[in-house]
């Protein structure tokens, strides 16, 4: 989804479209909610977070300016919004990657469950420093400088974080 | 190598990027229905939320998922979000609800059980009233020299309640004495109880205390050697006396119901005879609402 498409479908959104919010969130939703659940240990939690933000585009859509990258811009939002629920619930910043594994979806085939199950090894080897800017970036799409602006850190930081995450990749069978 | 290096060297990661993104998709949770619920339940004006029964809970989510009316579908998943988003609503006002209902009920008892005990001041008030006798407690005089019926009102509650502890041969009458004051009783009548008058042998040295509402007061009385028809009162002290200009002074009067009050302090009384003494309790009836002792004092002659 390119920007201009993101502002039309805010702009659909504005004219109680609902069709607008669908594209956004059948664009992002998955990727938000990795986001979100790098921050938030529940998966309850996180999907409350990542659905009252989508409800929040409905209710109130943005002033988005095309150009701007609208990725960061949602990345920043899903993160902001997670870290207030932290606050509010002055819950941990953890990964409970057990849980995610029972209520994820059923593997079809075998090499899904391999590349599943190598996935959620390396999550869980991740920080949620790592596995936020990690879903940042291999999902989103975001570069290290949008990503900085997202999490409030120098983009050196985030790249030393990044590059931590990546080696941690490596490890675990992903030389690529 | 500056950071522009850094991230430069960093290699893409192609075969994670994809084996990530489809791991993210394959794990997303369904989150439209609950969206479209909420949303389509903020713009429908409902006047209040109500949460779907048991039964239809069940029923809905005992629903096939395939059914081929959407209208149902978007309504049982609407229910089971609300039923959702309920409990857990329902869990925490159900928390601060009984935490505020129980802070009720122990304010409740607090106050109960606080009703229901007397204050302390109150039940020594009472106790006090009950004890008081408003009248006489203390009488002393100058034992006339010869027999006398007593008179007075002051001392007519002594003499109608004798005691069986009260010696009759230690009363002796003298008469007026040089001031013209008829002397009432010779003894000193202790009515610490209100209705059993104790009497004390004037010849002997007498520690007198009596409580009352404001503390206690206490003195020590004894004939004089000088004048043994007079007596010395002696080591006054007398807690919750009058308070006059803000200090302190019994109220003291010569016996006589005209004579008018003077206010003696404890330099006047102490240490000075006195042919006549009357103590006695008023009870209330002070201007401050403060009980104190009266002294009827007949003052010997210089």
């Amino acid at each position: 989804m390119t920007d201009l498409e993101f502002a039309d479908c805010l702009d659909a959104i504005r004219r109680r479209e609902q069709d607008g919010l669908m594209r956004i969130y059948n664009e992002y939703s998955a990727y938000l909610f990795q986001v979100v659940s790098a921050l938030v240990s529940q998966r309850e939690d996180a999907e409350d977070i990542t659905a009252d933000l989508f409800l929040k585009f409905w209710e109130s859509p943005p002033a988005y300016r095309p150009g701007k990258g609208h990725k960061g811009y949602l990345a920043t939002m899903a993160r902001n919004r997670a870290i207030d629920y932290l606050r509010a619930n002055r819950r941990t910043i953890s990964i409970d990657t057990e849980e995610e594994a029972d209520l994820g979806a059923v593997p079809s085939s075998a090499d899904d469950i391999i590349n599943e199950i190598a996935v959620e090894q390396v999550l869980a080897m991740m920080t949620p420093a790592e596995r936020e800017i990690v879903s940042m970036k291999h999902l989103m799409g975001l570069t290290f400088r949008e990503i900085a602006e997202a999490v409030g850190k120098p983009q050196g930081t985030v790249a030393w974080i990044y590059r931590e995450a990546v080696n941690k990749i490596r490890r675990c069978g992903y030389d690529r | 190598m500056t950071d522009k290096d850094k991230i430069k060297d960093i290699p893409e990661m192609p075969e994670w990027e994809k084996a990530f993104s489809e791991y993210a998709k394959d794990h997303a949770p369904d989150l439209m229905p609950r969206i479209l619920a909420k949303i389509n339940q903020s713009e429908v004006p409902v006047t209040r939320a109500v949460s779907p029964a048991p039964d239809d809970l069940s029923r809905s989510s005992a629903e096939p998922a395939a059914s081929d009316n959407t209208e149902e579908k978007a309504s049982g998943q609407r229910k089971r979000f609300l039923s959702r988003l309920l409990s857990k609503r329902s869990q925490r006002w159900i928390i601060s609800l009984s935490g505020a209902a129980a802070a009720v009920i122990l304010i409740g008892v607090l106050i109960a059980v606080n009703s229901r005990i007397p204050k302390t001041e109150d039940r020594n008030t009472q106790n006090l009233r009950n004890s008081l006798t408003p009248n006489v407690i203390l009488t002393i005089a100058a034992a006339p020299t010869a027999e006398a019926e007593p008179k007075g009102a002051k001392s007519e509650p002594a003499e109608d309640q004798p005691s069986d502890n009260q010696p009759s041969d230690s009363v002796n009458y003298r008469g007026e004495d040089e001031l013209g004051i008829t002397p009432q009783l010779t003894g000193l009548y202790h009515l610490d109880d209100g209705t059993t008058p104790h009497c004390y042998s004037i010849d002997d040295s007498v520690n007198f205390k009596h409580k009352f509402k404001n503390g206690t007061a206490t003195c020590s009385l004894s004939p004089s050697d000088a004048d043994p028809n007079t007596y010395l009162l002696q080591d006054v002290d007398i807690a919750g006396r009058v308070t006059v200009d803000g200090s302190s002074a019994y109220r003291v009067t010569y016996q006589g119901a005209e004579t008018p009050l003077v206010l003696l302090s404890d330099e006047d009384i102490s240490n000075k005879h006195f042919s006549s003494i009357v103590i006695y309790h008023v009870g209330y009836a002070t201007e401050d609402d403060r009980s104190y002792l009266v002294f009827t004092i007949t003052e010997s002659a210089p």
